[in-house]
């Protein structure tokens, strides 16, 4: 599939400038001036307990920009992405702990491991790819899976990957909490990497793969017999997405000292899952859900503690999720990324004040 | 010996209640592609209107009947508020639909009931036993294998004799053509939810004869066990679901009897590790064909 | 873990929320009200620096679980804390200089969410923090308030590590730990004659491995032989293979590490397994609802705390305290170590002189025995008795079950000889 072709269907017909990378970056650029700038109010302006729920949402929307890379794009649901987001977390959990505090949490651990007290951000390379290799081999099989069937294989993954952590009390310390992790994750680092995932999920929708990827997600076959080889698309996305989900684990991990593998479950999974279905399948899509999410749960979160009335911000944001689900099916921002539709909205505005009336881009 | 006999009852109380959750499961999705992982607060419903009638001294001949009814309802209210207006939706948004209400439910719950689990006062002769030379069989093992054969028995007969059976069987073959020989969509989906929550709750009645105590998330155990059964058994297929009710619950206590005891903690784990194989081969699972609904 | 997973958790956002409200949409007041909220944190922030609450007050902050599988233990908590609290007070407050208050905030079984509400707590000037039960989950939150010199108490979490894994001297735990537990068990068993025993743990949670491994070890050392034991996964409900195994096994005792809804699953198929063999079960089994599991509860004893009525704890004044505050009976043992806990701060400040953190931590580290609700209770020298510092040395209560009254029957009061590490 060429470039063109993308380009066409990636944004509203009409003038097209430069190539297809430099209109991604173009466009993710307004996205991730926005992250920054809500970074470096709330660092400005917000109680210390606003700056831990800003810094909680830049995690959550590097996940959920993880997970859009794959399920967004691909229309195939998965249960696994906060399992990999455990396993980037633990992984430079292990690799930046003070050995002095691994001696007494872990100390039946090998010796390399017990000793390595890596950079931040050496660590968090090093678990990153560790993450995508583990998912590349496991998604050789599970990218075949469609519906249903895969929704259960990506919970298998999910529940696997809790089992191990959860058994494994000689080197993540079980089910017990596994603690001393160096704090490392700042707003500001929270907001680097969010935007970092803002334009890695840009770039690779508006790609080659991207593209084919997400024609498979309307018509397998017919993606196929246009030439997308969907097995290897889902492969390349899955890998990622995967990668993009370990940085999250990995900024969590230092932003939160501690880990445990029960965090890593359905509820969490669940929290991400509504954020990219509730925006829609695109990069954008996954900000404003993440974002919409966060601001609703926090804002029940404390309306709940006004009225004492606990469990209440789950019964209304469920109600919430399903009545968006009915009035937009395929999410608020539908299929397109902020700026194209911002564009197309403009040039529905202009095309009707200079008295044209042809419906072009818009929703 | 005794212990293999004992074991193999097991296996068969266990997997007959994962068949009934499964074939719940299998019915909707067969007509409408929907996951309904609300699916677990039928049960949960079905398990607090046997709480809370039996603390009200109600006569058991009419709450179990209760139950059923609570889940069928449950079923039909969920279908009607929540599901009819995403009909047509994408798998993943239906599925995420399914999510939100059953969160929405437990909450609701929590906020109502409390999070305290509750006891539910069964009557004392799902306690007894059988004595069979050394063998002890419990009654409500042997119910709860009875009853579940009699119950697929009759939905197969209701699937193939009746006039909305016929037209379920049909609507899981092509819905969209069905719709256009003149049968009317919702009845059939009505129908189908109804049925699907009356064998979740039934399912609670056994389900919770064996661990009697009902809180806001006890239907999700269960849940993920008879989704799990269902897609064994490939999603759109009924005797598919129920074969694969009784292959988790056979390959569970198997596993439980015969694993060492560090691992008998994992099971879940190699549960899924194992569907995770099957599906390499069999994509669909293993009675995968997508209309096997018509052919029962 | 299944079933577990259902409190939705509060995730990011207030200040995401009102700075994206203020910058994309904006909203005036929504500007406005993050402007108050952020002033006043700063400057409670100052005053909980400066010592705090010259006003007489004493305030404490719950990173409570209302919601989410925790909540079933903190929530009986609460109201034992609560009537100890109104005791105290209407007897003239702390040494009579300060009265106590209470915030309480929904955590959601969540680490990250009990992060966020220490977080918000502390901001309001809390001068200590009491976390949820499971020292795991309640891990984050209390790193942050030791980092800023306020004492922190799990509630009931068990895990004796955490006063070491938090700065010094700022962790505490509330019950003696899992170690302690895992010895008292044993040695009951001991006592009880019996010399082999079959064990049921999980890998799940932390306290589920441990509180066996501990059983396991003081047991041996005192004689006895493990026969079998089995792994469960925490939420699972079927036990009937389990079950079977046991009975063949048949051990002189069976020591489930479990707690409902899961031990009563367990005990249901242990009856229908045909087990005529005695069960002892841990303290999270101290709740209503374990009556459910009928029969096997004739043959059971449960370990755990409160019970107590000697005249040297404040059980009969926090009884009377609770009832007049509830106007019933609590309907577990262990909601006296919600008065355990106002008690220990009260005796810490009142101690300490002072209502500042750092002061009152080291009051508390220190602290000879003093009453508490479920016993006398000492935190100061507890080494002496194979506890860590921070981890109290409470009565273990040895309970039976009065099945058709549905009440808990304290047998004996007693803590182990040895506590194993």
């Amino acid at each position: 599939m060429a470039n063109d072709a993308g380009a066409t269907s990636a944004a509203t017909p009409g003038r097209q400038l430069g190539p297809w990378w430099l209109r991604s970056l173009g466009g993710s650029a307004g996205l991730m001036v926005v992250l920054l700038v809500i970074a470096v109010a709330v660092n400005a302006a917000g109680s210390p307990t606003d700056l831990r729920v800003a810094t909680t949402f830049f995690i959550y929307l590097v996940v959920a920009l993880g997970l859009q890379t794959f399920t967004g794009y691909s229309g195939i649901i998965s249960f696994a992405h906060v399992g990999f987001m455990a396993l980037g977390g633990y992984a430079s959990a292990l690799l930046t702990t003070p050995a002095l505090i691994k001696q007494t949490s872990i100390p039946d651990a090998p010796h390399w491991l017990m000793s390595a007290e890596l950079n931040f951000w050496v660590a968090g390379a090093i678990a990153v790819v560790l993450v995508m290799l583990i998912a590349f081999v496991i998604g050789i099989p599970l990218v075949r899976l469609n519906g249903a069937p895969a929704a259960v294989a990506t919970i298998g993954v999910l529940v696997i990957v809790n089992t191990i952590l959860s058994n494994s009390d000689s080197i993540t310390r079980g089910a017990q909490a596994f603690y001393g992790i160096p704090a490392k994750t700042t707003i500001f680092v929270a907001a680097a990497v969010a935007a970092g995932a803002v334009l890695v999920a840009r770039l690779f929708r508006d790609s080659d793969s991207g593209l084919g990827l997400r024609s498979s997600r309307l018509d397998v076959l017919g993606s196929e017999a246009s030439g997308v080889n969907v097995d290897r698309v889902r492969l390349l996305a899955w890998t990622l997405s995967a990668g993009i989900a370990a940085a999250g684990g990995v900024l969590f991990a230092h932003y939160l000292t501690t880990l445990l593998p029960s965090v890593f479950m359905y509820n969490l999974t669940l929290t991400i899952l509504t954020m990219i279905i509730i925006g829609g399948p695109t990069a954008s899509g996954a900000v404003v859900g993440a974002m919409i999410v966060s601001v609703a749960t926090e804002f029940l979160r404390r309306a709940e503690d006004t009225f004492s009335a606990p469990g209440l911000s789950t019964v209304v944001l469920g109600i919430f999720i399903l009545v968006t689900m009915i009035v937009r099916p395929s999410g608020l921002l539908g299929r397109w990324e902020i700026d194209t539709w911002l564009r197309g909205r403009w040039r529905q505005v202009r095309r009707v004040q200079s008295g044209t009336t042809t419906g072009g881009g818009g929703s | 010996m005794r212990e293999v006999i004992q074991q193999v009852v097991n296996g068969l109380s266990v997997g007959s209640i994962y068949a009934l959750v499964a074939l719940g499961v299998a019915i909707v999705f067969s007509i409408l592609n929907l996951v309904n992982f609300a699916h677990g607060e039928f049960i949960t419903a079905a398990g607090y209107t046997m709480f809370y009638l039996a603390a009200g001294d109600v006569p058991w001949v009419l709450i179990f009947p209760s139950a059923i009814i609570a889940g069928a309802l449950v079923a039909a209210i969920l279908e009607r508020v929540a599901f009819r207006p995403l009909r047509g939706a994408a798998i993943a948004t239906q599925l995420l639909a399914s999510f939100a209400v059953s969160f929405a439910i437990e909450n609701a719950l929590q906020l109502s009931v409390g999070a305290r689990p509750k006891a539910i006062d069964y009557p004392s002769w799902t306690q007894t036993t059988l004595h069979l030379g050394s063998i002890d069989i419990q009654w409500l093992d042997i119910t709860t294998f009875v009853t579940t054969m009699a119950v697929l028995a009759l939905i197969m007969w209701y699937l193939r004799h009746t006039t909305t059976g016929l037209a379920m069987r049909a609507a899981a073959d092509d819905f969209a053509t069905t719709r256009l020989m003149g049968i009317p969509a919702n009845r059939v989906v009505v129908v189908a939810f109804l049925i699907s929550g009356a064998l979740a709750g039934l399912a609670a009645i056994f389900y919770f004869g064996n661990s009697p105590v009902v809180s806001p998330t006890s239907g999700f155990d269960p849940l993920l066990k008879g989704f799990i059964a269902a897609v064994i058994g490939g999603l759109g297929s009924l005797p598919g679901a129920v074969f694969g009710g009784f292959l988790l619950g056979g390959l569970e206590v198997a596993m439980d009897a015969t694993l060492p005891a560090g691992l008998t903690g994992s099971i879940d784990a190699f549960i899924f590790a194992l569907l995770i194989i099957a599906l390499l081969f069999r994509p669909s699972g293993i009675f995968g064909v997508k209309t096997a609904f018509s052919r029962v | 873990m299944t079933g577990r997973w259902i409190t939705w958790r509060s995730r990011a956002g207030a200040a995401a929320a009102v700075v994206a409200a203020c910058a994309l949409a904006a909203g005036v007041t929504a500007c406005g009200s993050n402007s108050d909220s952020s002033t006043g944190a700063a400057s409670t922030s100052a005053g909980t620096g400066t010592g705090s609450s010259g006003g007489g007050t004493y305030k404490i902050g719950w990173a409570e679980a209302k919601t989410g599988y925790l909540a079933l233990v903190d929530q009986p908590l609460e109201k034992g804390l609560r009537a100890e609290i109104a005791r105290i007070n209407d007897a003239g407050g702390i040494d009579g200089k300060y009265k106590i208050e209470l915030e309480t905030r929904d955590m959601k079984t969540d680490a990250a969410t009990g992060a966020t509400v220490a977080q918000e707590l502390l901001s309001d000037g809390i001068d200590a923090l009491i976390t949820t039960c499971d020292t795991d989950v309640s891990l984050p939150g209390a790193q942050i308030a030791a980092q800023q010199n306020t004492p922190v108490i799990s509630s009931c979490g068990a895990g004796a590590q955490f006063p070491q894994q938090v700065p010094a001297p700022y962790g505490f735990l509330n019950v003696s730990g899992t170690e302690a537990e895992g010895s008292a068990i044993a040695e009951y068993a001991n006592k009880k004659g019996y010399k082999t025993a079959y064990i049921l743990s999980s890998n799940s949670e932390a306290y589920t491995s441990r509180l066996p491994a501990a059983f396991e070890k003081r047991f041996k050392e005192l004689g006895g032989r493990i026969v079998g034991s089995a792994q469960y996964k925490i939420g699972d409900t079927d036990y009937r293979a389990t079950a079977t195994k046991i009975v063949s096994a048949n051990p002189d005792v069976i020591v489930p590490a479990a707690f409902p809804p899961d031990s009563i699953a367990f005990l249901k198929n242990l009856a229908a397994a045909g087990n005529t063999k005695p069960i002892i079960l841990n303290d999270g089994n101290d709740t209503p609802a374990i009556f459910g599991a009928g029969s096997q509860l004739k043959n059971s004893t449960m370990i755990t705390y409160g019970g107590y009525t000697g005249p040297d704890s404040t059980a009969e004044q926090w009884l009377a305290a609770y009832k007049k505050m509830f106007g019933g009976e609590p309907g577990s043992l262990q909601t006296a170590l919600g008065g355990d806990l106002a008690d220990a701060l009260a005796a810490a400040v009142k101690a300490a002189g002072s209502t500042d953190g750092t002061k009152v931590a080291n009051a508390l580290r220190g602290l000879p025995t003093f009453p508490g609700a479920t016993g006398p209770v000492t935190y100061g020298d507890s080494t002496k008795f194979g506890l860590t510092p921070g981890v109290p040395k409470k009565m273990f209560a040895v309970a039976t079950f009065d099945l058709p009254n549905k009440s808990f029957k304290v047998v004996e009061s007693f803590f182990p000889d040895k506590v194993v590490q």
